[in-house]
């Protein structure tokens, strides 16, 4: 048989009319039509947005995170006015705001309640970035909070700028490093930030008294090249959650 | 009208379309489903289960003319699922009744490709039913098979070459 002849005897026998059932074919065209008006009557879900999901999760972590940062706040305050004379004792209470955070972080984790965190529609990481958001915020205001209080008690306008520097990189410093014992080390996250942090407190603190020359007018290079790189590093993981969050996984705090 | 316009105006909810979609594709997809199942009965379910699992599942359809690909995989899935089912013969010999519009050349013909066919490989015999029974490009083939073009190609050269033989070892 030539290929040809294979072909047209192929193409005719496959296409052989099926003999059609009227009734079956009405059945189909109704049942499939029905289908089509469930549809329409089932009202979409509309899928919450981002900025949507974050007043959710304000509605339920915002009143804990701005009332544990007013509260370190106050205390930061409280300790500037009363015991310190310049503004080197700044970094060593930075940590306090970050500290101030873990509640809200690892409460999932402390009340056992992290399977049902990571059951709920959004993903562990979004989660994570939504509750950094209103850190952030917070700890914003916060540290112009702070700043303004340091700048009236050392004279307006003084050395601001190193100021600023000496409050962004040890919150940089602390978040990073929060945010790394987060996805590290998951069973211990909460107890090994704590200890992470409160050294990070004792560091900062000492070290105005350790290297002085550090907080002289001439190292404000080192502030600005160390803001810069924790910026960096900062950055990277806050991007590295959004990109967790939009492939839907976890991070961090499941036990 | 195209298969994607016709598409677009169901997902708007017109009725007409959707109508219009099914008579058009129910013969093609009877056809389809009764050379994969020996009943004519089961064959129409499958058919009607083809239409309503597209009609389910049409707001995930994104277009860009594969209609009959998309609609070919449907089938072809649950025709698997079909043939992985346990199945519980009659006691009766329950023979498909012939069709009335079934000549003696149509018997002929089914008999003769039952032969043709018998020595070819499922994935063979499924490229050269969609290539020369449903007329579908090789690109809608390698799409609906879940392969790559080329190796629809050669699925189907290799039968034709096996057919070939066959026809002339008959000889």
């Amino acid at each position: 048989m030539r290929d040809r002849e294979l072909k047209t005897f192929l193409r005719r026998s496959l296409r052989q009319e099926a003999c059609v059932d009227p009734s079956r074919l009405e059945e189909t065209v109704w049942r499939c039509i029905k289908s089509l008006r469930e549809q329409k009557t089932q009202e979409e879900e509309l899928r919450l947005g981002f900025w949507g999901y974050l007043s959710e999760v304000f509605r339920f972590d915002g009143i804990p995170i701005l009332g544990l940062q007013a509260v370190s706040l106050l205390l930061v305050c409280l300790f500037l006015w009363s015991f310190a004379d310049g503004p080197e004792n700044l970094p060593g209470c930075m940590p306090l705001f970050v500290l101030a955070f873990l509640p809200v972080v690892f409460r999932g984790q402390y009340y056992g309640m992290s399977e049902m965190e990571a059951a709920t529609r959004t993903s562990g990481a979004q989660m994570m970035l939504a509750r950094l958001i209103l850190a952030g915020g917070a700890d914003l205001l916060c540290i112009t909070g702070l700043l303004g209080v340091s700048a009236s008690l050392h004279g307006l306008g003084k050395g601001l700028g190193r100021m600023l520097l000496y409050c962004v990189v040890p919150y940089l410093t602390c978040m990073v490093a929060l945010l790394r014992m987060t996805r590290w080390n998951k069973r211990g996250g909460i107890w090994g930030s704590i200890a992470v942090l409160l050294g990070f407190c004792v560091f900062w603190g000492s070290l105005a008294k350790a290297v002085p020359w550090l907080y002289e007018t001439s190292a404000a290079g080192i502030w600005v090249v160390a803001a810069v790189l924790f910026s960096l590093f900062f950055a990277r993981e806050i991007c590295y959650i959004a990109k967790m969050g939009k492939e839907g996984k976890l991070y961090g705090t499941i036990v | 009208m195209q298969d994607d316009d016709l598409v677009e105006q169901i997902k708007c909810g017109n009725e007409k379309a959707a109508e219009e979609l099914i008579r058009r594709y129910y013969l093609p997809v009877l056809r389809y489903c009764k050379r994969h199942c020996p009943s004519r009965e089961k064959a129409e379910d499958l058919t009607q289960e083809t239409f309503l699992k597209l009609f389910q599942n049409l707001h995930t359809y994104r277009g860009k003319k594969k209609f009959q690909a998309y609609l070919y995989t449907i089938a072809r899935h649950l025709c698997i699922d079909e043939s992985r089912k346990v199945r519980f013969y009659p006691l009766e010999n329950e023979e498909e009744p012939q069709c009335e519009c079934q000549g003696i050349r149509q018997i002929e013909d089914n008999m003769e490709l039952g032969r043709l066919f018998r020595p070819l490989t499922w994935e063979q015999r499924e490229a050269v039913l969609l290539r020369y029974g449903e007329q579908l490009t090789f690109r809608e083939i390698a799409e609906v098979m879940g392969c790559n073009m080329r190796t629809a190609q050669s699925r189907v050269r290799n039968a034709l070459k096996i057919m070939r033989k066959e026809w002339e070892n008959e000889r």
